[in-house]
Parts: structure tokens; sequence; C-alpha cells
């Protein structure tokens, strides 16, 4: 440990912030740092949904009464679909990302998360994306199918118009966003925590966030595959979903619901590692059971992707296979409740204090058991099929989501507010939004259960006088408003405080996590010295944490290199192992998602040859973000490294970058399974499918295979050779490899123009394209990786001494082998297995 | 991953259960597709009894992985404090907290396995 004097430790801060400080006016769009991407995360997403609100009164005040005109059916189709879509993709998943971007390095002792450009390029997409679905909506021209776009309801035949265009394409973009954040924070929490915070020391929200994280790779891909297959559908007619030309609706539901269950817990989640958070702050002490909440956690993680066809209860699969889900639905009841449990039992042991946070704990409590206990009930398939499509179920899942989400997120903004702001906020206020947002929720949903289960279906723009449901609805619609002014309040007295809010002390409710220990507001490093941390209480072990990270006491102080530092440390234990170094503001991630907006925006508007040159150009900067990595001078302004000092991970064999490669490549992997399920249930119960007779040359993609295998198995020895410290002629291999996989590409390629497939004809020749078009983009990828790093080792920055991106590159090229395979064995050898000529 | 202590072990329970879900549901569509059992034998059929053994080996495997982390934990020469300071200690306590947890995972995992599976005993496949 070093001891500077107060004048040192000012000088510090000083030359900190020049490294890791945060320009003004339009030089902000370059900004990388964690808080900032974090808070505009949280800010957007709480505009878009004070959108998803307005549009959801709108649908209460023409239900308020039988028979209104209020507004015309095709317009309320829009409304109730971009309500859904709003409140799902553009509110919920992206605000809780913020908290967690904003939160996790603080929590976990780092000065920023990982990847900083790639927290950038994911708001800027979430940002784009949202700005052209909402566009859809001022356009009038807003996706009228619903938030789960049914097919055939949302195909070219019954929505010709381009509302479902502008979901399928808006919905990619964000969710690309919400992919590259679950990677970024997954990273961040396995390898950037402070020296000594092992595995089990770690806060509970780390915990959740990483589950959450994983979650995301998993679960958003085969979405994003389902979408890009229904606008290929759209767009270029291959029948993926027709059942007359071989495909099936039915695979949309299941490659959405893939995604959506999942969805439901990613959002759940996060809420409740907040709630694991606050909780026991507000009890003063412990949290029961740190460990059954980690079981209850990860448990709930793994068996949320068993329960999608819970969804689909009623679209005729054999009784058997609901019987699977029914169960795995009611299981998924045990983890929750083990949390809900815990904190219960803290909540008994501790001394409860009711601050304002509390009072919406409390409040989430209540309506998530509700919600819970609701769920149960649609789990067993004889009441799912009476209430389905009702009322009933919009009650339930507003419950869980509501309640599951939104409660635990004002906990949460209001527990963390002096955090940000150095302010208080209002007690009176808070509690008059609590209370109203409290009472006119459970107005507005406890009462459309009752419509359900009266038999009023949801989604319908109006109703008949005189069928019992009329007082009921006007009841809800009054509660909406009730709720809405509760919302107001809230927000409002969140505006104020930043003005009016009597200022904090450090570590206002005696919290035990580690971001009380940074300055309120932090700084844009957090933490001018880094402490070694061995509990899950520093705060509440080491209460002059603040005074002796900001006096500069503890480690990694060094800052006249120019470079933007944090420790990496092992997964488990939180030995540090290397130094990460961080890039520093770019505009790259800004063009980069811009770029790729003018793709989508062309591809809408039918400029096809416009979107594919957009697309080369997005490619173009994706690579140019990656040439300015490493032991390049624009990311290493300051080379030197100190004999003996811990290395930088430019110069070690196992960087976060290699890591997030891995998670990446799980993503990709997640989204090409989706592909193979497609193609299998489509083989499998599809009820017209039709295979043709060996539409692709066998011989031609065993030959690019064979190529590609020498080539990644040349690309391993090298690398192999690199890490034992032999870099000769490092240069000629890398361009042998090269070779070998252009010459893969251009042979897929041959194949592929050479086949004989009618893709607009069957929808077996159609998901062949698409494999052969996956397999293809990846070699091509595959090819420029690999010339790339011999560029970089005639350039001298990539050698025996900084051995680290050819292994993180050579990940890429052993994915395309295996999914290369894969591919092969599902187009060549499973249709000559099944004798089908 | 050879070893108990390895964090790879708290993934590795459920990836087990996630898979072997895909291949009951997987299974029982493939099975339904090659041969559709006669009509009025209830639960006695080759698809039940196929997926019936499939689902007791993995549920079996994955309580016997319980088992072999639970010995682990035993081996371990003095369960350390959790809030150890110095780094033995941290790093016993680690082993202790990966290997008991992943043991617990293993059993929720073997126990879901058992769980859903349980229908195959009284349902008919295939309609």
């Amino acid at each position: 440990m070093t001891e500077i004097t107060a004048s040192k430790s000012d000088e510090m801060h000083q030359k900190f912030n020049r490294v890791w400080g945060n320009p003004p006016g339009i030089r902000s769009l370059t900004i990388v740092n964690h808080s900032a991407i974090g808070l505009r995360f949280i800010v957007t997403g709480l505009v878009f949904f004070i959108i998803g609100g307005l549009l959801a009164m709108l649908l209460r005040t023409q239900l308020a009464l039988p028979s209104q005109e209020i507004i015309d059916p095709d317009t309320y189709s829009q409304l109730f679909t971009m309500h859904g879509t709003i409140m799902m993709f553009l509110f919920a998943v992206p605000v809780l990302e913020g908290v967690a971007i904003y939160l996790i390095p603080k929590m976990i002792g780092a000065r920023d998360l990982a990847f900083p450009r790639l927290s950038a390029y994911g708001y800027w997409c979430y940002f784009f994306g949202g700005v052209i679905l909402l566009s859809s909506l001022v356009l009038g021209i807003a996706p009228t199918s619903g938030w789960f776009m049914y097919t055939p309801l949302s195909g070219s035949t019954y929505s010709p118009g381009p509302g479902s265009d502008f979901w399928l394409v808006g919905v990619t973009f964000v969710e690309i966003s919400a992919v590259s954040a679950g990677i970024e924070l997954v990273v961040s929490i396995m390898r950037t925590r402070t020296s000594g915070m092992a595995l089990h020391q770690m806060p509970l929200f780390a915990w959740y966030i990483l589950v959450v994280g994983l979650m995301i790779v998993f679960g958003f891909p085969p979405l994003i595959l389902a979408s890009i297959l229904l606008e290929v559908e759209r767009a270029a007619n291959l029948p993926f979903f027709d059942v007359a030309r071989g495909g099936d609706p039915i695979l949309w539901q299941h490659l959405f619901w893939l995604f959506g269950h999942p969805e439901v817990y990613i959002i759940f989640l996060p809420a409740a590692g907040i709630i694991s958070t606050i909780l026991p702050v507000f009890c003063q002490r412990p949290i029961v059971g740190y460990r059954w909440v980690v079981v209850g956690v990860v448990l709930t993680g793994f068996i949320s992707f068993g329960l999608w066809v819970h969804h689909m209860f009623t679209v005729g699969i054999p009784h058997l296979a609901l019987a699977f889900f029914s169960v795995a639905s009611m299981l998924v009841a045990i983890p929750t409740g083990i949390q809900i449990f815990s904190w219960l039992a803290t909540l008994w042991v501790g001394k409860p204090v009711f601050h304002l946070p509390m009072l919406w704990v409390v409040g989430f409590l209540i309506i998530f058991v509700a919600g819970g206990l609701t769920g149960v009930m649609l789990a067993l398939v004889p009441f799912d099929w009476q209430v389905h499509d009702t009322h009933f179920v919009t009650a339930h899942f507003h419950y869980v989501l509501v309640g599951g989400m939104f409660f635990p997120l004002m906990a949460g903004l209001y527990y963390w507010l002096p955090l940000v702001s150095g302010r208080m906020p209002s007690k009176v206020m808070g509690r008059w939004g609590f209370w109203l947002t409290f009472m006119g929720f459970n107005l507005t949903f406890f009462i459309m259960h009752l419509t359900g289960l009266l038999g009023m279906p949801r989604r319908v723009y109006t109703y008949e006088a005189g069928l019992g449901w009329d007082l009921w609805n006007l009841v809800s619609s009054i509660g909406g408003f009730v709720m809405a002014a509760g919302v107001a309040v809230s927000f409002l007295d969140i505006i104020l405080h930043f003005r009016y809010g009597r200022p904090a002390k450090t570590n206002p409710w005696n919290a035990d996590t580690l971001e009380w220990a940074t300055s309120m507001p932090p700084t844009t490093y957090n933490f001018l010295s880094l402490p070694d941390i061995a509990t899950r209480h520093p705060m509440w072990e080491r209460p002059d944490l603040p005074q002796t990270i900001a006096a500069g006491q503890h480690r990694l102080m060094t800052i006249d290199h120019g470079r933007r530092e944090t420790w990496g440390t092992d997964a488990v234990t939180g030995k540090v192992r290397e130094v990460i170094h961080l890039p520093s503001n770019t505009w790259l991630p800004f063009w980069a998602s811009f770029v790729t907006a003018v793709v989508c925006i062309t591809f809408l508007i039918g400029l096809y040859w416009l979107a594919a040159i957009a697309a080369v150009g997005t490619l173009i900067l994706l690579f140019r973000w990656s040439w300015e990595n490493g032991a390049h001078p624009l990311a290493a302004p300051e080379e030197k490294v100190d004999r003996g000092a811990t290395p930088v991970h430019s110069r070690t064999h196992d960087g976060p970058g290699l890591w997030g490669m891995n998670l990446t490549l799980f993503a990709n992997g997640a989204l090409f399974l989706s592909l193979v399920f497609g193609w299998c249930y489509l083989w499998t119960v599809g009820p017209n499918w039709q295979a043709t007779d060996r539409p692709v040359s066998g011989l031609l993609l065993l030959v690019s295979g064979i190529a590609l295998s020498v080539g990644a198995r040349w690309l391993n020895r090298a690398v192999h050779r690199l890490k034992n410290g032999n870099a000769d002629h490092l240069e000629k291999h890398f361009w042998t490899v090269t070779v070998l996989g252009v010459l893969h590409f251009c042979i897929v390629l041959w194949a592929l123009i050479s086949a004989t497939l009618e893709p607009t004809k069957t929808s077996h020749d159609a998901v062949i394209t698409v494999m052969m078009f996956y397999v293809l983009v990846h070699g091509g990828v595959a090819a420029v990786i690999i010339a790339l790093q011999a560029t970089r080792v005639r350039m001298g920055w990539v050698g025996k001494m900084a051995p680290y991106e050819p292994i993180v590159a050579a990940q890429w090229w052993y994915y395309t082998v295996g999914v290369f395979w894969v591919t092969y064995g599902a187009i060549i050898l499973m249709p000559l297995a099944l004798g089908v000529d | 991953m050879g070893s108990p202590y390895h964090p790879g072990h708290l993934a590795i329970g459920f990836s087990v259960w996630a898979t072997w879900f895909v291949f009951l549901y997987g299974g029982l569509s493939v099975g339904c597709q090659i041969e559709v059992p006669a009509e009025g034998r209830g639960p006695f059929t080759w698809i039940n009894g196929v997926l019936i053994i499939y689902t007791l080996v993995v549920g079996v495997g994955l309580i016997m992985a319980a088992e072999w982390c639970r010995r682990a934990v035993k081996r371990l020469p003095e369960r350390s404090h959790p809030l150890a300071h110095d780094l033995h200690g941290r790093r016993m306590y680690s082993r202790y907290y990966i290997a008991s947890l992943s043991g617990w995972l293993y059993i929720a995992a073997g126990i879901s396995v058992i769980s859903v599976g349980l229908p195959l005993l009284v349902l008919t496949p295939c309609v």
C-alpha cells in the first residue's frame, strides 16, 4: 500500500481525469465510459417507458366504456403491438442492462467494463433500433400482429404493409445491443473484479447479472434467427413458415418462445438482484442464505429455458410433451420460492427500516407473489386452455412483469439516486408516487383477472354492452390513470431532486457494497486506487474505504503512460493476473452502429443495393475497430511495461478478449443451433416437407471443408508455437492459412452458385440456402481475420512479446470448422442416411 | 473439468438437464414419426420405455455427480472461513464453495430430470 499526501492525491485525480475524462459537446458521442453509457441506457429506456405508458393509456381509454369509437381497429392493433414491443424490447431489458452497466464495475471494484467500445456500440444500436421502431408508429405504419408477431398473421399475405418489417429489423437491431451488453457484463464480472474478490465474495447483484448475461447470450439468438428468417420470407419469398411450400408457422412460435420465456426471467432476475441488494441494507444484516440464493438464481436461469412450450399449450402439441413442459413450469417456482423465502427470512431476523426504496420492495413482494401464483395456475394445461388469450393472461403477466421488474427498478432508482446525484429524494412526493402506483396498478390489473374469467378476450378494440364486462373495464381504466399519475409523480420527484434534493452524506443508507466507496457522483474512473477486497460486505467492515481509495492508499495508481487500466483477475479466486488495458473514447462505435442503421433503413425502403454497400461499410468499420487494438499506437499511447510488473493483457495468453470471443461464439452457436433445430423440426413435423435430390454438390463441399480444416490445423500449430515463445515465420504461416481460407470461401461460393437450389419453391431448399450463406460468411470473415493478423505481424504489433491476438482470432477458425461440418452433416450426410433421393 | 473444484461444474449439471430435455422432446417427436404405438396401450409403449430408460440413466448420472462433489467437499482438509484473508484460506474456501454449490446444483438437476420425466409413467405418447 502506498500513502500519498492530499495535494499529491489532487494531482493524481487531475491526471486520471485527463486520461479518463468525458469530452463535451458533439464529441460526447465518442464516450465509451460505462457510467455515461449506463445512464444513457437508463434515461433512454425511461423515455421509451413513458411512450409505451402513453400508448397503454390510449388503450384503456378506448376500453373504458363499451362500443366506443375513439380509436379504429387498425390503430388499436398498432397501439397494443407497439405497447408490448416498447415495454419488452425498448424498456425492460435495456433499462436493466443500463443499471447493470452503471453499477457492476463499481460493485466489483473495477474502473470500467472489459469492452468499453462494445458498451457504446450496444447503446447506439439500441438507440437507432428504437428510433426505427418508433418511426413506424409516427408514420402510422406500425406493426399490428402483436408483440410476438405470430406467423402467418405477420407474414406478407396477411400483413402486406411495412409494419412487420419495421418490427423485425428494429427488434433485431435492439437484440444485437442486448447480446453485446450480455457478453460485456459476463466477461467483466468474471475477469475484472478487484484483487481478492473471490467468486463466493461477489455481491449477489453480480451473481444475478452473471446469470442474466449468460441467459442473454443463449436466449436472444433464436429470436434474431427467427426475425431474419421471417424478414427473408417477406422480402425474398423464401418459405420458412409457409405450409404450402413445406414450412410451418409453429416453427416461428418455437423460435420466438425459445427466446421469449427466458426473456421473462432476463427481466425478472436483475430486478430480483436489486431486491437482494437493497433488502439486507435496510434490514442492516447480511442476506439469509447467500449460497441458497445463488443456487436459486442459477436454477432459475437454466429451468427458464425448458418452459417455452407453455406459451403454446393450445396449438395442438401431443399431451405427453405438454406434460413435460407443465412440470418444468411448476419446477421453476421452486428457485423463485427459495429467493422469496430468503428475502422474508432476512426481513424476519433483521430490523427493517421502511425508507422509500423499501416501500417499492414490499410492493414488489406482494404483487410478484400474486403474479407467481397465477403463473402456477396457468402452468396447469386444462386451466390454460380455458383462459388462453383472455384478459386473465394479460393480468397475470402484468403482475409478473410490473411487479417483478418495475417495482424493483423503482426501488433501485431511489436507492442509488444519491450515488448518481449526490442528493436525497423527497420523502413526501416519493411516497405519494408509490401509493398511487401501487393502488392504481392493483385496481387495473386485479380487475382484469375477473374480466378474463368472465371471458373477455385480449386484443379486442371494443366490446358490446351487457356482457358483464362494462363496470370492470371502467374500474380498470380508472386504475390505469391512477397508476399513470403515480408514475408521473415519482418521475417528477426524481427530476426535481437533482435540483432541490438535500445533499447526501457518504454512504447514506449504510450499505455494504463497494459502489458506495466511490465519490458521489462517481468519477469516470470510479476508484483512484483499487483496494484488495476479501469480504462480501466491504463497506460494513471497512467504512473508511471511500477515504483511503480517494487518497490513493491502494494499488494500480500509475497513469503517466496515458493508458486506461483496471485489474484482470482470476475468475474464481480473484487473484490479480494481468492489467487490462482499456480503450479510450472513439467515434468507431457510433459510426459502426450508424452505418448499420443505414443498412436497416435502406433495406426497409427497398434500396437493396445501398443496403449492401452500407453492410460492407459496417464490416470495414468493425475491422477498423479490431485494428486499433493491442500494441497499435492509437490503442497504446505508451508501450513501455516495467520489468517484473503485472503484465498488460495483450502480453498474456488469456485476456478478456478471449473470453469475449468465446462468448460471442456461444451466442453465434445458439443462433446456428436454432437454425439446425428449424431444419430438423421442419424435416420431422413440417406438414408438407419436400426434400429434393442432392441440390448441392457434396464433393465440392467436402473439398472446401478439407481446405478449411487444414487451415485451422495449421493455425493451431502456429498459435501453439507462438504461445511457447517461437514466432519464427509467423507471418508466412498466417498468409498460408489465409490462402486456405480464401480457397474454402471460393469453393463454397462455387458450390452455392452451381447448386440446383430453388429456395423460393420449398422450405427444404430455403433452409439449405441460409445454411450455405452462413458457412460462406463465416469462411470469408475467417480469412480476413487471419490476413489482418499477418499484416499486424509485419507491423510489429503481434509477435513473441504480444501473442494474444492470434489466440483470440483462432477461436473463430475453430468455430467455423465446427459449424461447417455440422452443416455438411445436416445437408449432405443426413439425407443420405435417411435414404432421401 | 476433471476436478470437482472447477467452476465449470456450476453449469454442467443443468446443461445436461437442458440437453436431456431437448432430446426428450425431440425423441418423442421422432419416435411418433417412426411408429405410432397401437391405441389402448396407455403408457406401456416402446416410446415410453426408451424415454424412461434414457431419463433414469441421465437422472442417476446427475445424482452420482452430486455424490462425487459431496465426497470432494469431505476430502478438503478443513473448511476455511468464507472471509479468510490469507491466500491459502481463500483458495480453500473457493474450492469448498464451488464443490458444494456444484453438488447442490447436480442434485437439483437430477431431481428436475426425474420430475419432468414422471409423466412418462402415466401418459400415452403421440396423442
